[in-house]
C-alpha cells in the first residue's frame, strides 16, 4: 500500500525548490529568451566575421584600392553593409524591449486575464511587476554587454576601412551608454504602456512610438548637451582630431569661428544622456508602480 | 450569519468603468460570516465578476471599501485568497505539473503540494499535459487545485462550475465542501445554477443593476417571505410588501413579505430558493431586503 | 480505518429537506442493523466530499440525532452510534408475512399506488401519532 502512494506524486515533485515570482516569468517566457539568445547569436555572429574573415578580405581590398581608383569595392561593400546591420540589430533592440514587455510580459496577461491568477497568488502584484521588470531588465543588459565587448573588438582591430571615429553615428550608438540606456528605457515604457492599456497590439504600438519620440527628441538634443568649444581661424575653420563639429560662424574670411564638440565631450555627453535616460525609464517605473496600487491594491 | 466577524464586509460599493457607461456596482453593502458558503446570483450584467475582482484585489473601488477576514484590505490578506476567475484563465504554454510547480513558489510556506496534485489526479488529469491542450472541465479541474492548493481562509468562485458535467459538478461542490469542512473556510460563489446552490449555500447574496437587493441567510430570507395565492387582487395585500404578483386565472399569485396574518381566502407557501430569485428577478423595483448585518 | 458503515444517497428532487434526509437514512441503517452501537459515522468531510452538501447541512443532520440520542459526538473522535433502533431483527417473521402479504395483494390484482395507499391507511390508523 505505502509503496504505491508516494509514486503518482513523482511528476509533481519540485525538488524542494521554492520558485517565486522571477523563476514563473523565466519559466513562461523560456520560448522568448531563445528567441533572444538566437538574436544575440546572429549578431555575434556578423561582428566575429567583421572581426575576422569580413574584415581581413577587406583589407586586402582596400590596399589595393590606395593604389587604384576603386570605391567600396567587393569585400569592402560587404563589410560596410554587415557594419550597417550590426548597427540596425543593436539599435532595434530599444524597440525590440518595449514591443515585448508591453505585448508579451504584460498587456497580454491583462487581455487574457491571467493577472486574476497573478496577482491572487500568496506574492503581491508589485513583485509580479518587479519580475517582469527585472527579467528583461538583466536579459537586455547581459546581452547587449556581449554585442557592445564583439563591436569594440571590431572597432580595435581597425582595417582601415568604416569610420571609427567615437562622434560617428554608430560608433557613439552601438559603442557607448546608449546601446544599454534605451533598451532599459524600452523595458519601463513597455511595462507602463502594457498596463495601461491592457492589450497586447495596441500596449506594443504605443510604447515602440513612445520610445521612438524620445529617441527622436534625444538625437535633437544630444549635441546640445554640454556647450561647445569655439576656435576662430583665417580662410578656413579648424577643429582638433576626433572633434564633432557642430557648426561655423563666418563674419569674414579671416574671421572663421568653428563651434565643436572636442574628443574628450564624448564620455560627459555620453553620461548626460544615459542619465537623463534612465530618469525617464525610472519615472516610467514610478508611474507603473503608482498604476498598479491603484488597481490592484 | 455564522460566525463573528464577518469573511467578507462590502460597503458602498461603487465600480465605475469609464465616466459614460452606468456604473457596474452602484453602492453595495452586505456581509459574508466567516466559514459561510454564500451564493451571489443575478442576471448577466449584474456586477457579480466585479465584485469578486474587487475582493479578489484585482481590481479597487471607484468609492466605499471591501474588507476581508476581519477588516484587511484584499491586498493585505492575498496568501489567505484563493479566486477562480471566470474565464479560468492558466498560462496555455506550462504543463499542468510546471502549473502547480509555480503556484508552489507563489505561494511559499502555505501551498500543500501534495492536496493539490491529488485534486488533478482524482479528475484523471496528466500532468504532463500542456495546458492548452486540456478540456474545459480539466482545466477547471486543474484551477480548483490551485486555488486549494493554497489552502485559502477564503475563496472567490465565479461561475465556477460552467464547464462541468453533471458528475464533474457534483466532485467539484464536493472537494469545495471538504475543504469548507476541513478547513472552515469561506466560500463566496457566483451561479446560476439555483437548483445547484439550494444544498451548497447557507447564505444568498442577489445582485441586480449594481444593487443588493437579496442579502442574508437562506433560510431567514425564505422565512420572510410568502407565496401566496387567492381569489383577489393584489391591493387586496397592500397590507404587506409584495414582492412580485401576478394574476392567474381568477385570482392572484404574489410573492410577499408578510407584516402580519394575510385576509381570509389567501393560500399560503414557503417558496423555494429558485422561487424566491426567480421572483426577484421578475421584479426589478421591487424593495431591496438586507438581513446580512446582523 | 474501518470502510464507513453508511453511504448517504440525497435526492435533490424529493422535496425533503436535505439534512431530514440524511436523518432518515441514518435510522434507517439503525433499523435494519446496518449500524450497531459502537459504530462510528462518516466525517462530515467525508459526507460532503461524496454527496456535494452544505457542511453545515450535515452537522445539523448529526446534531438532530444527537438530541434524539441515537448518537454521540466524542470530541475530536467523531461522531458515534449510541443505541440501535432495531427492536426486531429483520429475520423474524414479519419480515416474511408481510412478503407473502405483498404477493398476495398483487395476485389479487392490486397495483403499487393501491398497496402504498392501502399500507398507508393501516399505519395511519396504527400509528396515529406518526401520521403526516
Amino acid at each position: 500500500m505505502t509503496t504505491h502512494v508516494a509514486s503518482p506524486h513523482s511528476a509533481f515533485d519540485s525538488g524542494g525548490r521554492p520558485g517565486g515570482p522571477v523563476r514563473s516569468v523565466i519559466r513562461l517566457h523560456r520560448g522568448g529568451l531563445w528567441v533572444w539568445v538566437g538574436y544575440l547569436a546572429v549578431t555575434a555572429g556578423v561582428l566575429l566575421w567583421l572581426y575576422g574573415p569580413g574584415g581581413s578580405a577587406a583589407e586586402q581590398d582596400s590596399i589595393y584600392c590606395s593604389h587604384h581608383q576603386c570605391y567600396d569595392f567587393g569585400a569592402i561593400g560587404a563589410y560596410k553593409d554587415m557594419l550597417i546591420v550590426v548597427d540596425v540589430l543593436i539599435r532595434a533592440v530599444a524597440f525590440l524591449a518595449p514591443a515585448y514587455v508591453a505585448a508579451l510580459l504584460v498587456g497580454r496577461e491583462l487581455q487574457h486575464g491571467t493577472h486574476r491568477l497573478a496577482w491572487t497568488q500568496g506574492v503581491s502584484p508589485a513583485r509580479w511587476l518587479a519580475a517582469r521588470l527585472a527579467v528583461p531588465a538583466v536579459a537586455v543588459t547581459v546581452g547587449t554587454g556581449v554585442l557592445v565587448a564583439l563591436f569594440h573588438l571590431v572597432r580595435s582591430a581597425e582595417f582601415g576601412v568604416g569610420n571609427w571615429g567615437f562622434f560617428d553615428s554608430n560608433v557613439y550608438y552601438d559603442g557607448g551608454l546608449l546601446a544599454f540606456v534605451y533598451p532599459l528605457l524600452g523595458v519601463a515604457l513597455g511595462a507602463l504602456a502594457g498596463l495601461l492599456l491592457g492589450r497586447s497590439v495596441p500596449a506594443a504600438l504605443v510604447a515602440v512610438a513612445a520610445m521612438a519620440a524620445v529617441q527622436l527628441l534625444m538625437q535633437a538634443l544630444r549635441f546640445k548637451l554640454l556647450p561647445t568649444e569655439t576656435r576662430t581661424s583665417s580662410g578656413t575653420y579648424d577643429v582638433p582630431s576626433g572633434a564633432e563639429l557642430q557648426g561655423v560662424d563666418e563674419a569674414n574670411v579671416h574671421h572663421i569661428t568653428a563651434h565643436f564638440h572636442p574628443a574628450s565631450h564624448v564620455w560627459p555627453l555620453q553620461f548626460i544622456e544615459s542619465g537623463i535616460v534612465l530618469a525617464a525609464a525610472a519615472l516610467a517605473v514610478a508611474g507603473t508602480f503608482q498604476l498598479l496600487r491603484n488597481r490592484a491594491g | 450569519m455564522t460566525g463573528a466577524e464577518p469573511a467578507v464586509e462590502a460597503s458602498g460599493l461603487v465600480k465605475q468603468f469609464g465616466r459614460r457607461r452606468p456604473a457596474a456596482l452602484d453602492g453595495c453593502s452586505f456581509q459574508v460570516g466567516a466559514g459561510s458558503v454564500c451564493a451571489l446570483v443575478g442576471p448577466n450584467g449584474a456586477g457579480k465578476s466585479t465584485l469578486l475582482d474587487l475582493a479578489a484585489g484585482v481590481s479597487s473601488p471607484t468609492e466605499g471599501s471591501i474588507r476581508l477576514l476581519g477588516g484587511h484590505t484584499p491586498g493585505e490578506v492575498r496568501e489567505r485568497v484563493s479566486y477562480l476567475a471566470q474565464d479560468k484563465q492558466l498560462y496555455p504554454q506550462l504543463t499542468v505539473a510546471e502549473t502547480l510547480r509555480m503556484a508552489a513558489g507563489l505561494n511559499p510556506g502555505r501551498w500543500d503540494a501534495r492536496y493539490a496534485a491529488d485534486v488533478v489526479e482524482q479528475g484523471g488529469v496528466d500532468p504532463g499535459t500542456r495546458v492548452r491542450r486540456l478540456s474545459g472541465g480539466q482545466r477547471t479541474r486543474v484551477a480548483l487545485a490551485l486555488a486549494l492548493g493554497k489552502r485559502p481562509d477564503l475563496l472567490l468562485l465565479d461561475e465556477p462550475m460552467a464547464a462541468l458535467d453533471p458528475l464533474a459538478r457534483k466532485q467539484f461542490t464536493g472537494l469545495l465542501m471538504a475543504h469548507v469542512a476541513e478547513h472552515g473556510a469561506t466560500v463566496l460563489l457566483s451561479s446560476h445554477d439555483l437548483g445547484e446552490l439550494t444544498d451548497t449555500c447557507d447564505d444568498l447574496v442577489l445582485l441586480g443593476q449594481g444593487r443588493v437587493r437579496l442579502a442574508g441567510a437562506t433560510d431567514a430570507l425564505l422565512d420572510a417571505h410568502l407565496l401566496a395565492t387567492g381569489r383577489g387582487t393584489v391591493e387586496d395585500l397592500s397590507a404587506h410588501t409584495v414582492v412580485d404578483s401576478r394574476a392567474a386565472g381568477r385570482g392572484t399569485t404574489a410573492l410577499l413579505r408578510p407584516a402580519g396574518p394575510l385576509p381570509d381566502g389567501w393560500s399560503t407557501a414557503q417558496p423555494s430558493l429558485e422561487e424566491l430569485v426567480v421572483h426577484y428577478l421578475g421584479a426589478p423595483d421591487a424593495p431591496p431586503l438586507d438581513l446580512s448585518a446582523d | 480505518m474501518t470502510e464507513p458503515r453508511i453511504e448517504y444517497r440525497i435526492d435533490r428532487r424529493s422535496g425533503v429537506a436535505t439534512y431530514v434526509q440524511i436523518i432518515q437514512q441514518t435510522e434507517q441503517a439503525l433499523r435494519l442493523g446496518l449500524l450497531e452501537e459502537g459504530d462510528q459515522l462518516p466525517t462530515a468531510r467525508a459526507v460532503v466530499e461524496a454527496t456535494a452538501v452544505n457542511p453545515n447541512t450535515v452537522l445539523k443532520a448529526y446534531r438532530e440525532l444527537e438530541r434524539k440520542g441515537l448518537v454521540e459526538a466524542r470530541r475530536g473522535m467523531g461522531t458515534f452510534v449510541r443505541r440501535g433502533l432495531r427492536t426486531t431483527p429483520v429475520d423474524s417473521g414479519l419480515h416474511a408475512d408481510l412478503a407473502g402479504w405483498v404477493r398476495r395483494a398483487r395476485e389479487a390484482g392490486l397495483e403499487r399506488d393501491d398497496v402504498t395507499a392501502l399500507f398507508s391507511s393501516l399505519l395511519d390508523e396504527h400509528f396515529p401519532q406518526e401520521a403526516r
